[in-house]
């Protein structure tokens, strides 16, 4: 029997950690999904996660972003980057230890090799105190390889921190 | 098919060529809610900026029965907008031909309760384009009055229809 919706993987921080990889990502799937309860060791308020794929850091990532901080509203864009940003995550510079945050990102046709890659991430904070964002995020990876690998990291901002969660999902869509 | 199990791949379509619309039909109502994942591009060409809106009609219902209100941002601004009494609601926005070759976007739309005869239909909307310059990210709500049970979707691709290699495949989530 097979199943729609399978967990390929997940990590668990037992520590501070710079960036998360799942790699050796299984090709049998349609699209890939990536949930993370996760919180960055910074002084800032707010610090966006990057992602990229295959160990590729080349300038060939692009994002266009809107976000909502509680009292207002943007829209912004990175082109020709070395990865992609995807959504804000809280620091623990100003929120409280219980409090992280919550970001999906949908991957359809990773398996893909005729494509470049593209991608839908969203993502919430909140501490009832502090500027908090949500975010949703359009990327684009331009490459045609298949997906092996997923890395997410700050890129320099602060590491994950203990107890940050990130679980992989494989959706089928053979019936 | 097997068994129902919580989340079913119910249908799915992949185009061999370029398609004005796609349609979903004979449904079936043993689900509690739907999500369709689109991977999508407009084979039309437009200026800047290279994206289309992609609409949606339900049960093949073409009166004014639809409403939506969007937020939207285009990598510089952000913006709001609705449509009231519409006949053909847009639900998210395509990448265009224009942006260049091998860029697809892609759309999550949630159908809550679309089994429900009890009330009427609420659609959650997210839509992701980007072409390295170029863009829009994309939630809508969509609102469809009448309490009928969802039999059929039917999307519309933009300006020239849904391209070669666009992929849709509609999912029932079971909450029991």
């Amino acid at each position: 029997m097979s199943f729609t919706f399978v967990k390929l993987a997940e990590t668990r921080l037992t520590s501070n950690t710079a960036t998360v990889t799942f790699s050796g990502i299984s090709q049998s799937y349609t699209d890939l999904q990536l949930v993370i309860s996760g919180k960055l060791n910074n002084a800032a308020q707010q610090t966006g996660f990057y992602i990229w794929y295959n160990g590729v850091n080349t300038t060939t990532y692009s994002d266009t972003f809107m976000q909502g901080a509680g009292t207002a509203v943007g829209s912004g864009r990175e082109t020709n980057n070395v990865a992609a940003i995807t959504v804000q995550t809280p620091s623990n510079a100003t929120s409280p230890s219980s409090i992280f945050g919550n970001a999906e990102v949908y991957i359809p046709n990773y398996a893909n090799s005729s494509n470049f890659k593209t991608w839908l991430a969203s993502g919430v904070t909140e501490n009832n105190s502090n500027t908090a964002y949500q975010n949703i995020t359009a990327g684009l990876w331009r490459s045609t390889a298949a997906i092996t690998s997923i890395s997410v990291s700050s890129f320099g901002n602060g590491d994950w921190l203990t107890s940050s969660s990130f679980t992989l999902y494989g959706i089928s869509n053979t019936i | 098919m097997p068994a129902q199990s919580t989340y079913d791949c119910i249908a799915t379509q992949t185009l061999g060529s370029n398609t004005g619309t796609i349609t979903f039909s004979s449904i079936p109502q043993t689900y509690t809610d739907l999500v369709l994942v689109a991977y999508t591009r407009d084979a039309g060409t437009n200026s800047s900026p290279f994206v289309s809106p992609m609409a949606m009609r339900l049960n093949s219902d073409s009166g004014s029965n639809y409403s939506n209100t969007h937020m939207y941002g285009n990598g510089s601004s952000m913006f709001s907008s609705r449509e009231t009494n519409s006949n053909f609601p847009t639900v998210g926005q395509l990448v265009t031909s224009s942006a260049g070759a091998n860029i697809f976007g892609m759309q999550h739309i949630h159908f809550l309760g679309y089994s429900n005869t009890s009330r009427q239909k609420t659609i959650l909307t997210r839509s992701a384009a980007d072409s390295n310059g170029q863009g829009w990210s994309w939630q809508s709500v969509a609102y469809w009055r009448n309490t009928a049970g969802i039999n059929t979707i039917l999307l519309s691709g933009g300006i020239g229809g849904f391209a070669t290699g666009s992929q849709f495949s509609l999912y029932g989530i079971t909450a029991a």
